[in-house]
C-alpha cells in the first residue's frame, strides 16, 4: 500500500514521457512529409541549368528531335528555360509543348505549375491554384525576352557609293570696283572714272552647265557698260541699278572670263555671276586659301575694296599685288577702317608680309582670332601719287589667308545652292524693299559650312540697320555701327549656337526709312554637308527589305528593290526599309520627300548590311509555383 | 511522528519530480515548437538566396546584350568618323558603362548602359521585397579566344530583405562572352573610306586545297571568310587599325574584285588583309588555278595549303 503512490505516479510520468516522445518523433516525421517537398526551386533549377543542347544529346523524346531537325531550335546554348522563354514569345504553344515534352514524367504527388509572367506554361495538377490555400514560388528573371516583343533584332545601315550626277552651283562675287575716291554729302564712294574689271570664272572640267546668268549693278547708275563673256559681247547698254544676263551659252568647263566695261565706274560690289552646273563628284566643297584680286584697269586712283569671309580661324595673311603704280592697303571691318601702309612696286610687285599686315591690325585692336564669321575688307587705292594716270592692277593679284582646316566629315556630299528670298516688304524703289526674309532647309544629319548673301543696295539717307537669324539679332544699327555699303552678310555655324538649325532656318534684313536691298539683285548661298550614309539604327523585327518607289526632286522617279521584292515596305518592323528612309530623309534638301541630289537608275547605288541577333533589355520573370 | 512526516515528504518529493519532469517535458515542447516555427523564415531566405541567384546569372545575359549593342555602336562611330579606335578595350568599357564613346552618347546604348542594368536589377528587388544595390568595381575586355570578345565585371553587391530577415553581401565576377560573327570588319571599312565592308564569318572550309583543284581557296576569297591565325591582328586589335600578331587574331584575304568595283585601286600584293592594308611587302607569289590579281606571301603559303601551286 505504502509504495502504491510511487508506482501510480512513475506509471503516469512513463505514460506522460512515452507520449511525449511519441510526439517529438512521429509529428516531425509526418510534417515532414506533408510539406518539406522543394519541387518548386527543383524544376527551376533544372530547367535553367540544362542546356538544349544536352537535352538534344541525352534526351530520345522525339517531340525535342523534331524540333531540332525543324530548325526552330537556333541556339543550342540556350537553357531550357530560356528556350521555353523564346517560343513563349514567339509560339506559345511550341513553349507549353516543350514545356510538356520535359517535365510532363515528372512523378510529382503535389500541384506544380510554370508561369512565365502571368502565362501558365505547364501544370500538373489535382487541384486548382485559384483554390490553393497554401502556395509556395520560386523566381527567376530572363533578360531579352518579352511577350508581344522580339528576342532578337535587325538592324541595317545604308549608303551611296556614288552618284553620277549632283546638281550644285557657283558663285562668283564681285567686289567694289571703280575708279577714283571721293567725299560726297553721304559719305565717301567712287568718282565717276571709265574703269574695266575682269572677273575669273573657274568651273570644272567635268561639270555638265545647266544655267548660268551675270548681275552687273554698276558702280553708278545709269551706268553705260559692255559686257564680254569669254570675248563675246553679251550686253551692251545703260544699266538701271541692276543687269541681269543668261551667259550659259558663252561658258564652258575649265576657266572662263567676265569683262565689265564701265564708262563711269565697274561694280559697287553687288554683282555676280551664278552658274549652276551638275557633277558626278560627291565633293566639290574646297577650302579656299588663294583668293584672287579681279583685273581691274582705270584712267584714276584704282579703288578696290576686297570683301572676304573666313569661316575658321586665321593664322596667316599675305598680299601680292601686281601693281603699275604706288598701292596704299588698308583695311575695314565694320566701320573701322584704317590704313596698313603704303608701297611703291618693285618690278611691278607690291607685297606685304604676314608681320606688317598683323602688327597693322594688332595696332587697331584687332586680332586676327577677331575676323572669323565676320565679313572683313583689304582696300587698295593705287596711283594715289600719280593721278590721272592709267592704273593696273594684274589678275595675278592675290591674298593668301591660311585658316584652320574645315572639318569635312567623313563620307559626306556637300550641297551648295542658292537660298530662296521668302517675302519682302516695305517698297522704296524698283525692286528694293526695306524688310527682306530668306528661308533655308536643312535635313536631318546635316552640317552646315555658312550661309552667305550679296546684296543689291541702295542708300539715300543713314537709317537703322538690323539682322536676325533664326532669331537671333547678328547686328543692329544703332548701336552698331552703321555700314553704308551694306552689300555682304554671313555667318558659320561657329557664330552662335543653334544659328543653323534641322528644317526650316530663317534670316531677315530689316532696314529704316533711307536703305534698301534688291529682291532681284541680291543672292544667297548656302554650303553644307549630307552624309551619304546612315548608320545601324533601332532593331527592327526583320530586316527583309522590299521595294521602294524613290522621287527625284527633277520630277522624275526610279523604283528601288532592296533585298526582297516581295516583302511589303516597312519601315517601322524592317530594319532595310528603315535604313533606307533615313538615307532617303538624309539626302532630301528640302524636306519635301524628294530626293534633291541628280541619281539615275544607274548612279543610284545603296549597299546594305544587315545583323542579325541584336539583343533586348526587357525581361520576363518565371515563377515555378507548388501549390495545395 | 517524525517519521510519519518524512513518510509524507517522499510523497511529496514524488508529487515535486512529477512537476519537474512535467515542466521539462513542456519546455521541451516549447522549444521545439519555436524551432517550427522558424520554418517559413527559413522557406523565405531560401526563396530569397535563389531569387539573388538568379539575378546573378541573368547579369551575364544582361552583360551580352549590353556589350552587343556597345560594339554595335562602336562601329558605327568608327563609320561615322572614317578613324579608328584608339583603345577598342577602354571604349568598349565606356560603352557598357556610360553609354558614351569619348563622351558622346551613343544612342543604342540608351536603356543598355550598366547603369541602366543596376536602376533595373532594383526594381526586380522591390517586386521580392527586396534592396538591391550593386556596385561596378571593374570592367575588363578581352579576348582569349579569336572569335568572341569576352566581357567581365567586378561587382560588389548589397542585398537586403526590408524586412530585416537577412541580407547578402557579396562580390562577384559576372562574365559574358559576345561572338564577334556578323560584325563589320573596320580594317576594311576604314581602309576602303566606308566603300567595301567585310563581315566577320568564320570560314566554312577546313582544307582549302586538294591536289591542284583550288575551288574550296577561290570561294573562301570570294567570300572573304576568315580563319584564325596567331600572326594576325585580333577583333580589338582591328577596331585599333592595328596589323600586328596577336594570338588571337584572325585574318581574311581581300577580293580585289569587289575593290575595283568601287573604283578602288588595287594593290599588286599579298591578298592577307593585314598585310594588304598596311605597308608591309613581304614576297608575294601568284598561285596556278587563282586569278592573276590572286596574290599570297611566302609565310601564308602553308596555311592556305598552296605551297605546291606557287607559279
Amino acid at each position: 500500500m505504502k509504495k502504491r503512490g510511487i508506482f501510480f505516479s512513475t506509471d503516469a510520468l512513463v505514460a506522460l514521457m512515452i507520449i511525449f516522445l511519441s510526439m517529438l518523433v512521429i509529428y516531425p516525421v509526418v510534417k515532414y512529409s506533408k510539406h518539406e517537398s522543394y519541387i518548386q526551386s527543383d524544376i527551376i533549377k533544372v530547367l535553367s541549368s540544362l542546356k538544349m543542347e544536352d537535352i538534344m544529346k541525352d534526351i530520345n523524346n522525339p517531340y525535342l528531335v523534331g524540333l531540332n531537325s525543324s530548325g526552330k531550335i537556333t541556339n543550342l546554348n540556350n537553357s531550357l528555360l530560356e528556350q521555353i522563354g523564346e517560343f513563349y514569345v514567339t509560339n506559345i504553344s511550341a513553349a507549353k509543348d516543350l514545356a510538356e515534352a520535359v517535365l510532363d514524367d515528372i512523378d510529382e504527388k503535389e500541384n506544380v505549375g510554370i508561369w512565365y509572367d502571368d502565362n501558365l506554361i505547364f501544370s500538373k495538377n489535382t487541384s486548382s491554384f485559384e483554390t490553393a490555400e497554401n502556395i509556395e514560388i520560386d523566381r527567376q528573371i530572363i533578360s531579352g525576352i518579352e511577350k508581344g516583343k522580339n528576342t532578337i533584332g535587325f538592324v541595317a545601315k545604308a549608303w551611296i557609293k556614288k552618284i553620277s550626277e549632283k546638281e550644285t552651283s557657283l558663285f562668283v562675287k564681285g567686289d567694289l570696283m571703280c575708279g577714283g575716291w571721293r567725299s560726297y554729302s553721304w559719305g565717301e564712294y567712287c568718282a565717276t572714272t571709265a574703269t574695266t574689271a575682269v572677273y575669273k570664272v573657274n568651273i570644272p572640267e567635268n561639270a555638265i552647265i545647266e544655267n548660268a546668268w551675270w548681275l552687273t549693278e554698276g558702280a553708278w547708275t545709269p551706268q553705260f557698260s559692255k559686257l564680254y563673256i569669254n570675248e563675246n559681247l553679251v550686253f551692251e547698254g545703260n544699266i538701271n541699278f541692276y543687269q541681269i544676263v543668261d551667259i550659259t551659252n558663252y561658258l564652258n568647263p575649265g576657266e572662263n572670263t567676265a569683262r565689265l566695261e564701265g564708262n563711269i565706274g565697274a561694280d559697287d560690289g553687288a554683282s555676280h555671276i551664278v552658274v549652276d552646273y551638275t557633277t558626278p563628284d560627291m565633293e566639290t566643297f574646297e577650302q579656299q586659301k588663294i583668293f584672287y584680286f579681279n583685273e581691274l584697269e582705270t584712267k584714276s586712283i584704282l579703288h578696290y575694296e576686297k570683301a572676304l569671309f573666313i569661316p575658321t580661324e586665321i593664322s596667316e595673311i599675305n598680299i601680292s599685288l601686281n601693281a603699275s603704280l604706288d598701292a596704299t592697303l588698308s583695311f575695314r571691318t565694320g566701320a573701322q577702317t584704317f590704313e596698313i601702309g603704303k608701297k611703291d612696286p618693285v618690278d611691278n610687285i607690291v607685297s606685304f608680309s604676314n608681320n606688317e599686315i598683323e602688327n597693322s591690325l594688332s595696332a587697331n585692336g584687332i586680332l586676327y582670332s577677331d575676323l572669323n564669321n565676320e565679313y572683313f575688307y583689304f582696300i587698295l587705292d593705287i596711283g594715289k601719287d600719280n593721278p590721272g594716270q592709267t592704273t593696273v592692277l594684274g589678275g595675278d593679284s592675290y591674298i593668301y589667308i591660311n585658316s584652320s582646316e574645315i572639318d569635312i566629315p567623313y563620307g559626306s556630299i556637300d550641297i551648295n545652292g542658292e537660298i530662296p528670298l521668302n517675302d519682302f516688304s516695305n517698297h522704296v524703289s524698283y525692286t528694293f524693299y526695306r524688310n527682306l526674309s530668306w528661308e533655308f532647309y536643312l535635313p536631318t544629319n546635316a552640317i552646315p559650312i555658312m550661309a552667305d548673301w550679296q546684296f543689291g543696295w541702295f542708300i539715300t539717307s543713314e537709317t537703322s540697320q538690323k539682322v536676325i537669324a533664326n532669331s537671333f539679332v547678328l547686328y543692329n544699327s544703332p548701336p552698331d555701327d552703321f555700314i553704308s555699303i551694306f552689300a555682304r552678310f554671313g555667318y558659320t555655324p561657329a557664330k552662335l549656337n543653334g544659328i543653323f538649325k534641322e528644317g526650316v532656318n530663317n534670316f531677315s534684313l530689316e532696314f529704316g526709312n533711307g536703305y534698301s536691298v534688291s529682291t532681284e539683285a541680291s543672292y544667297g548661298y548656302l554650303s553644307y554637308f549630307v552624309k551619304s550614309y546612315v548608320n545601324y539604327g533601332e532593331p527592327k523585327e526583320k530586316g527583309k527589305g522590299g521595294t521602294k518607289i524613290i522621287e527625284f526632286e527633277d520630277g522624275t522617279t526610279r523604283q528601288l528593290i532592296i533585298g526582297d521584292p516581295n516583302d511589303d515596305w516597312n519601315a517601322t518592323t524592317d530594319a532595310l526599309d528603315d535604313a533606307i528612309e533615313r538615307l532617303i530623309q538624309q539626302l532630301d534638301t528640302n524636306g519635301n520627300g524628294k530626293i534633291d541630289l541628280i541619281l539615275d537608275e544607274e548612279s543610284f547605288d545603296v549597299n546594305t548590311l544587315d545583323i542579325s541577333g541584336v539583343p533586348y533589355m526587357w525581361s520576363t520573370e518565371i515563377q515555378v509555383r507548388k501549390w495545395h | 511522528m517524525a517519521l510519519k512526516i518524512l513518510k509524507n515528504k517522499k510523497a511529496m518529493f514524488f508529487t515535486v519530480l512529477a512537476i519537474s519532469l512535467l515542466s521539462l517535458f513542456i519546455l521541451s515542447y516549447s522549444i521545439y515548437s519555436s524551432v517550427q516555427d522558424r520554418g517559413p523564415i527559413t522557406k523565405r531566405i531560401e526563396g530569397m538566396n535563389n531569387f539573388v541567384f538568379s539575378l546573378e546569372r541573368d547579369m551575364s545575359r544582361q552583360m551580352y546584350i549590353s556589350g552587343y549593342r556597345a560594339l554595335l555602336g562602336l562601329q558605327n562611330h568608327i563609320t561615322s568618323e572614317g578613324v579608328f579606335l584608339t583603345d577598342s578595350e577602354q571604349a568598349i568599357k565606356e560603352a557598357i558603362i556610360n553609354g558614351t564613346i569619348n563622351g558622346n552618347s551613343i544612342p543604342l546604348m540608351e536603356g543598355y548602359k550598366l547603369e541602366d542594368l543596376n536602376s533595373k536589377i532594383s526594381e526586380l528587388g522591390d517586386k521580392m521585397n527586396l534592396l538591391v544595390e550593386y556596385s561596378i568595381k571593374e570592367v575588363t575586355v578581352s579576348q582569349d579566344d579569336p572569335w568572341n570578345i569576352k566581357i567581365e565585371i567586378l561587382v560588389d553587391s548589397y542585398i537586403k530583405d526590408k524586412g530585416d530577415l537577412a541580407f547578402w553581401n557579396r562580390t562577384n565576377v559576372i562574365s559574358s562572352k559576345v561572338e564577334i560573327f556578323g560584325f563589320e570588319d573596320p580594317l576594311y571599312l576604314i581602309n576602303t573610306n566606308g566603300h567595301v565592308t567585310n563581315k566577320i564569318n568564320k570560314t566554312i572550309y577546313e582544307n582549302f586545297v586538294d591536289g591542284e583543284d583550288v575551288s574550296n581557296l577561290s570561294s573562301h576569297v570570294e567570300n572573304s571568310y576568315y580563319i584564325n591565325s596567331s600572326s594576325a591582328p585580333s577583333f580589338l586589335d582591328r577596331l585599333e587599325g592595328k596589323t600586328t600578331a596577336n594570338e588571337n587574331g584572325i585574318e581574311s584575304l581581300v577580293y580585289l574584285p569587289e575593290l575595283s568595283a568601287q573604283e578602288i585601286e588595287t594593290k599588286d600584293k599579298s591578298c592577307v588583309d593585314y598585310i594588304y592594308f598596311s605597308d608591309d611587302t613581304p614576297e608575294d607569289n601568284g598561285i596556278q588555278e587563282m586569278p592573276s590579281w590572286f596574290r599570297i606571301d611566302d609565310a601564308h603559303l602553308d596555311d592556305y595549303g598552296v605551297e605546291g601551286l606557287v607559279i
